[in-house]
């Protein structure tokens, strides 16, 4: 691999002279520039410096000169407004290429947290985010929340321009009436200053807050997050005696008890853990690990565990006490002996205890239990009890000072605002969290209350519920607009560099606080700067040279902690453990989760988030209330039935979605959703079931006493999987480890080899011969491949109406199978696109050669001879082709269509499309391989979505290579082909998921 | 024997129960009563009819033009289900265009005397439901300004059309089909066209008869030619009746979707369209012949003999249902066996077990003469018949799509007001060509039923003699 600096070209810009002095708004801007020598200088000549010469080769230093200019050239057009037409160049940077995108480094904090991002730009346009290689939570990896960041930086509905009471204000006038307000604020101590916060780790907005803290020691300064996690830090408190962050390694670990923790997929080093997770999942690496998942719905971790064990989200502490007991009593766990005398056991579930006990202690150091944001702070002290007698805190966990401020930052606080602010006491609220009257608990009017309050600013992405009631609505930048910093848990620190300037003149939150901290002269951009240069000591060029390597690599080195470590306070969790009263959950629970795609609702206005369909359910476009199939029985309630669900007096209406491995006697439903969608429908419609009117700030998770009524009426919901069932036919293969070992030179030997064929088949032995191949011993079923695909490849969104249809254009999809009883099932995740079959059906039913097959083994799709007979899709085997029955992109507006990929054709309607193994990868590949006469790194060439997996689950490459990893994988004994009876040949090969179930709880 | 002799006894067999023509005919009888629908005015009926299909042809019209500018997407159709009524209603549609070229062109080379009276009847509803056929594979396409790519012509850009794939083979075969259906029933209406030209009254009459016509003045020579050529023609049209069907029954069996993939489908599929054009030419033939004053020449015995050949190709296209479960039941292969498991018992299970009923318990109504000879049974049985053969295409296309190999691809289909307004809208534009046809062009070919007639009458007189 080349150097970073080379991979990773810089849009580094020169301070701008005078900085310090009055406060220049915009930093890219011609007026900027053109007061700089440097500039004047590189455009006497002809050519820029370097213009004539490749860069590589060049010394570090000199490079970064040169690309720091030509950022700053490339600012002059590629930053400008959408709006106007984009102008050449007179002088063109050599770094900026019109047809070649540049990639850098930044980061986005998802939790809280830092996530490294690589983003393309293509002349100054975002069009794909990719995770940073080197960033620790990222490894190059995204979640599907990172993939479609880019729907909300084009989306025109964002807030533009400051607003006062509706009145468009400039920026100005609210800095200059807010650091008036600060004065007079001052001289009471703050006194009626609230700020509402998100968890965030930037070191530099921590400068500002403690700036602000000092300047006001009266003033409230809160977190707030609808999804906190005060659980986990009072969890820590409880057990440690400080907040702390856990990362486990998972890899290594041997035995996992997960207690409703969806670890997989959320928590601020998710992406990390997961490739670790599914490290420990194949059979060839040697001993598997074994996931235990307890918990009441049926989420993506869920869906990777050996033993799914369902029950109330209540009843979850009570069955990791039970553990406690069991370990404690039969095996005698030094550290434990003071549990021995309580009665803790759970005779219901007496063989599971057993079971998980005993594998956590034969494990001994490399068990480990984890416990889920949700669960009460017990669970967690429990967790890390449980981690330090066994040994595993010392073998698979490090722990963490928390890098957020680890305060409480629940629904309660709302309440405490509310409260203060009816009560007149809240001069000034400055509000950067998302949403808080939409996300409130019940009980907290908070709407009414900041009409009460005379200066409520809020930086909002979108109008919304509580922009209503602010008296100041400030546009939010969007993280691809923002200067900015952050850390990730581990503690290495990203600086945050903007890709554009903010489409919609919005700010980041740097700027709001700024007034507050007396730095309102400062931009984000300096006040950054300005916070690391303190850090490192060095002045001047010295530390530019620094700070332009710091956003080259996406990372700050040295800046990674190598954790903290802290022992259990043993009598402590003990009394709380004594504490526990047993009360048994009476009747239906309510469970509420985090919202899988909306999140805590942030997301909700994504229209790629929106049609990406849930893992479990296959929703998309709503929510529904989920239940056990036993529960749907007892209470004679069908798929998509509505229901009202009363809890403690109030109530919603929703569909039924009936889940499999769902807890019997739980209704789940995910928060986040409820509310009005513009998007392109005439009228807005509401989507799915706001939750958070069943959310109280003492039950902000789960609680008993909730009542079902079943309406008359039919819900709506829209899912594209409503089979779940793989009917007995070998599509996505699961077994266990003993049956695999059993098999294991013939393992699958009926779905892989030569098939026998009429003709002589074409030899494929020219060149490059690509291939893919999906384990599905690593896949998760997060379903980043799916919108990363979307990303890629321009694939329009369909909308809710026409996902009912079945009309959803996914290239990628995941399917999501179920095996065994519908109580007790065994879920599987298959990602399924082009298979690129070498005998492809499609083919030759096509009346207009539209569809053929390049000598490399892709199976090639020509738009522009397309006529639409939709025949080939009819005769794919796999139906992964997909066809535009109307035209999906009606109203592209011109912001939007600045985030296309210009490598990918934007399809027409009356076309059919489907997965190319993203051949604009492979060609752009082989054009610089020739350029530099030289075969093409097939391992460097990676499609979309294999790029994205968090857990390695797709590669592609070409077979040509022995020792590729694609090739490796073709060899695997686990590998085989999806109707391989069929003699489609295809090129896309999967590897069987292999489950290590606990022979004891093994069914039947 | 010479024009307008008056032939006194009347022709028929006294040992036949059913006779061809009915009363005491003479040729100058014949001819002034198979001109006399074109020569008499339009009445009330023929007007409400004529305005009803109007506005079913709107309605056509509206539908094709919200597909053309909405797209494909107007329809109810997804993905797995690509193709629903767009090919449902062509293959229905050419299905029925088969009854005209068997009973004018097979039964002219088996020298068959009955078929003299309903061939131009049969060979008009050909061309018409050819014309509504060939409507759709075009109004099927996601680009349908781009058809001709279908077509094999020396293109610029030096690409042929795939031939690999049914359809292009499609095309030439339904393009071919309406060519010479056009040419057989033109030839064949040159000399009743001459007759009704000589007998207009009117100038305009005279003029547009005459110049379709062509000249004919019923010489030896010409007649002489013409028989030559229609026997020719019979001879091109006759391979068509099996290889038409045969080609669109290919655009299902050369997939590998199951409930598609048979080697059963060729004969299967000709005999059904056999079997829907008798039951289509029954429903409309019956109807008609009161009001027009055919019931002479379109007697009973027509009537007899249409309703066994229904049941005749009936027990054929049951014998391919058979064959199809069968062969589903006897490979073993668990796609095929899902996929005709879930046409007999899936979503759409009511409509194969009502097509059942309609293809293959009602043509056994006509074991039994009496029943052949109720004209309101066999009325409401081809009719039934009609609809019941939509219903086969229906339960080939649709549950085969929507069932087909990956679980997860398995997808409700339901169609929207345009499919059926395409559906409908092809009826009344169909309805509309069929009565401007009874309006205009002599719907029995005089010429062949008064041929028809002289034989019958001289094989008597030989008898008798």
């Amino acid at each position: 691999m080349p150097p970073l600096t080379d991979r990773y070209p810089l849009p580094v810009l020169q301070d701008p002279p005078g900085a310090g002095g009055e406060r220049p708004r915009t930093w890219r801007s011609l007026e900027e520039l053109q007061g700089s020598p440097e500039l004047a200088r590189a455009a006497e000549r002809e050519f820029p410096p370097g213009a004539a010469e490749p860069p590589r080769g060049l010394d570090r230093r000199r490079f970064l000169q040169l690309a720091g200019t030509t950022a700053a050239l490339a600012g002059l057009a590629a930053c400008r407004k959408p709006a106007e037409k984009v102008m050449p160049y007179t002088v063109q940077p050599p770094d900026v290429k019109p047809g070649i995108p540049n990639a850098y480094a930044t980061a986005w904090e998802p939790e809280g947290y830092a996530a490294g991002l690589v983003v393309t730009s293509w002349e100054g346009r975002p069009t794909k985010v990719e995770g940073n290689p080197d960033h620790p939570a990222s490894l190059g990896a995204t979640n599907h929340v990172a993939q479609a960041l880019l729907v909300d930086l084009y989306d025109t509905t964002r807030v533009r321009g400051v607003k006062q009471r509706g009145t468009p204000r400039a920026f100005k006038g609210y800095l200059q009436e807010q650091t008036e307000r600060a004065s007079r604020l001052e001289a009471n101590g703050g006194e009626g200053l609230w700020l509402l916060l998100e968890p965030s780790a930037s070191p530099t907005r921590r400068e500002l807050v403690e700036r602000i803290r000092q300047r006001f020691p009266r003033a409230r300064v809160e977190t707030y997050h609808a999804l906190s996690r005060d659980n986990v830090y009072e969890g820590a408190r409880l057990a440690f005696g400080r907040p702390l962050e856990t990362r486990v390694r998972y890899d290594e670990a041997r035995a996992v008890l997960a207690l409703d923790a969806d670890f997989l997929t959320q928590g601020p080093d998710a992406l990390r853990e997961a490739r670790e997770f599914s490290r420990a999942r194949l059979p060839e690496r040697g001993a598997m690990s074994r996931l235990y998942v307890v918990e009441a719905h049926h989420g993506v971790t869920g869906m990777n565990a050996d033993h799914h064990l369902r029950m109330k989200p209540s009843e979850v502490e009570r069955f990791v006490l039970a553990v406690l007991g069991e370990l404690a009593k039969t095996h005698g766990l030094g550290g434990l002996e003071r549990y021995r005398e309580l009665e803790l056991a759970w005779p219901e579930k007496a063989r599971e205890v057993r079971a998980v006990a005993g594998d956590l202690a034969r494990n001994g150091e490399r068990a480990v239990v984890v416990a889920g944001e949700r669960q009460p702070p017990r669970v967690h002290a429990v967790a890390h009890l449980l981690n330090a007698v066994l040994g595993s805190q010392n073998r698979l966990i490090t722990l963490y000072e928390p890098g957020v401020e680890a305060v409480r930052s629940g629904p309660e606080v709302l309440r405490e605002l509310s409260e203060a602010a009816s009560a007149g006491r809240v001069d000034t609220l400055v509000m950067t969290a998302f949403n808080p009257v939409y996300t409130a608990p019940v009980g907290v009017t908070l709407g009414a209350a900041l009409s009460a309050v005379p200066n409520a600013v809020y930086l909002a992405f979108r109008e919304d519920e509580t922009s209503k009631h602010s008296t100041w609505v400030l546009p939010a930048a969007h993280v691809m607009e923002s200067w900015g910093d952050t850390r990730a848990v581990d503690g290495t620190a990203s600086i945050l560099q903007p890709l554009i300037e903010p489409l919609f003149q919005g700010l980041t939150e740097l700027d709001v606080l700024s007034p507050f901290a007396g730095v309102a002269a400062q931009t984000p951009y300096q006040l950054v700067k300005s916070h690391w240069q303190r850090q490192t000591g060095a002045s001047g060029a010295a530390f530019d040279d620094t700070w332009d390597q710091w956003l080259a690599v996406g990372t700050i080195p040295g800046t990674q902690t190598q954790g903290t470590r802290a022992t259990v306070d043993a009598s402590a969790v003990e009394s709380s453990v004594r504490n526990f009263a047993r009360e048994p959950s009476q009747g239906l629970e309510l469970n509420l989760l985090p919202g899988y795609k909306m999140r805590d609702g942030r997301y909700f206005h994504n229209a790629w988030l929106q049609e990406m369909p849930d893992p479990l359910t296959m929703l998309s476009w709503s929510n529904a209330a989920l239940l056990s199939p036993a529960t749907a029985e007892r209470l004679s309630l069908k798929p998509r039935d509505k229901v009202k669900l009363t809890f403690r007096g109030r109530w919603v209406e929703a569909p039924v979605y009936v889940l499999p491995g769902h807890a019997d006697d739980t209704v789940s439903l995910e928060l986040g959703w409820g509310r009005e969608w513009s998007g392109d429908a005439d009228a807005p419609e509401v989507l799915g079931v706001n939750a958070y009117l069943l959310r109280h700030a003492d039950a902000p998770w789960f609680a008993d006493g909730l009542q079902v009524e079943k309406l008359d009426e039919r819900g709506r919901y829209a899912t594209s999987q409503d089979h779940w069932a793989m009917e007995g036919r070998e599509v996505a293969i699961q077994d266990t480890l003993g049956a695999f070992e059993k098999k294991r030179p013939e393992y699958l030997k009926h779905l892989k080899g030569p098939v026998e064929e009429l003709y002589e088949p074409f030899k494929y032995e020219e060149g490059y011969q690509w291939a893919m191949a999906v384990d599905l011993s690593r896949c998760i079923g997060c379903g980043a491949c799916v919108v990363a695909c979307q990303a890629e490849n321009n694939i329009p969104v369909v909308g809710r109406e026409q996902v009912e249809r079945g009309r959803e254009m996914y290239w990628l999809r995941v399917d999501r199978y179920f095996e065994g009883s519908p109580d007790e099932p065994r879920a599987i995740p298959q990602p399924m696109m082009c298979q690129h079959c070498e005998k492809a059906p499609c083919e030759y039913v096509c009346p207009v050669n539209a569809t053929v097959h390049s000598d490399e083994g892709l199976n090639e799709m020509v738009y522009n001879r397309c006529i639409g007979t939709r025949y080939c899709s009819n005769n794919c085997p796999y139906k992964v082709r997909r066809f535009n029955y109307l035209d999906y992109r009606p109203k592209v507006t011109e912001v939007e269509k600045l985030g296309f990929n210009p490598d990918v054709t934007v399809r027409m309607r009356g076309v059919m499309e489907k997965c190319t193994y993203c051949v604009q990868r492979i060609e752009r590949a082989r054009i610089e391989s020739r350029k530099e006469r030289r075969p093409i790194d097939t391992e460097a060439l990676q499609s979309a979505c294999e790029q994205v997996c968090p857990t390695e689950a797709i590669v592609f490459g070409s077979l040509h290579e022995k020792d590729s990893e694609v090739a490796r994988r073709h060899a695997d004994p686990r590998h085989y082909a999806v109707l391989h009876e069929l003699g489609t040949k295809p090129r896309t090969a999967y590897l069987a998921r292999i489950k290590n179930p606990n022979p004891e709880l093994e069914h039947g | 024997m010479a024009e307008g002799r008056v032939s006194e006894t009347p022709t028929r067999d006294a040992l036949s129960p059913l006779p061809l023509i009915e009363g005491a005919q003479s040729a100058e009888s014949l001819t002034g009563s198979l001109l006399a629908p074109i020569e008499r005015k339009a009445g009330r009926v023929w007007w409400a009819l004529f305005f009803l299909t109007l506005g079913g042809t709107g309605l056509f019209g509206l539908a094709i033009a919200v597909t053309l500018v909405r797209g494909i997407g107007a329809w109810g159709n997804n993905i797995p289900v690509g193709w629903a009524f767009g090919i449902i209603d062509f293959v229905w549609w050419i299905g029925f265009g088969h009854a005209g070229t068997l009973i004018s062109a097979i039964l002219v080379l088996f020298q068959q005397k009955w078929r003299a009276s309903v061939n131009r009847f049969a060979e008009a509803m050909t061309l018409f439901a050819v014309m509504q056929a060939g409507l759709f594979p075009l109004l099927h396409l996601g680009r349908p300004w781009l058809f001709y790519w279908l077509v094999p012509y020396p293109s610029t850009m030096d690409i042929w059309p795939q031939f690999k794939s049914a359809l292009p083979w499609d095309m030439v075969a339904i393009t071919t089909y309406f060519l010479v259906s056009l040419l057989f029933w033109y030839l064949g209406l040159l000399p009743d066209l001459a007759s009704a030209r000589d007998r207009a009254k009117t100038p305009r009459r005279q003029f547009w008869y005459g110049l379709f016509s062509l000249g004919w003045t019923g010489s030896a020579r010409h007649w002489h030619h013409w028989r030559t050529a229609y026997l020719l023609l019979a001879g091109l049209a006759t391979p068509l009746v099996l290889s038409v069907h045969t080609i669109v029954s290919f655009d299902f069996a050369i997939a590998q979707v199951p409930g598609w993939h048979s080697t059963i489908f060729p004969p299967y599929f000709v005999a059904g369209a056999i079997f829907s054009g008798l039951a289509l030419v029954l429903t409309l033939l019956l109807p008609v012949r009161g009001p027009l004053g055919l019931h002479h020449v379109i007697t009973n015995k027509h009537v007899d003999i249409l309703t066994k050949l229904l049941l005749a190709t009936g027990l054929m296209v049951s014998y391919g249902y058979l064959q199809e479960h069968f062969f589903a039941w006897y490979s073993g292969d668990e796609y095929e066996l899902a996929a005709y498991a879930f046409k007999r018992t899936g979503t759409w299970g009511w409509l194969f077990w009502i097509q059942m009923c309609t293809n293959v318990l009602v043509p056994q109504l006509f074991w039994f003469p009496k029943l052949r000879g109720n004209g309101v049974v066999v009325w409401f049985a081809a009719l039934a018949v009609d609809m019941g053969m939509w219903l086969e295409r229906f339960t080939i296309i649709v549950p085969s799509l929507a069932h087909d190999f990956l679980p997860k691809s398995w997808e409700h289909y339901s169609p929207t007001w345009v499919d059926f307004g395409l559906l409908f809208g092809s009826m009344g534009f169909f309805g509309l060509l069929f009565l401007l046809f009874l309006k205009f062009i002599p719907p029995v070919p005089i010429s062949e039923v008064k041929e028809l007639h002289h034989e019958l009458d001289h094989a008597l007189r030989e008898k008798e003699a």
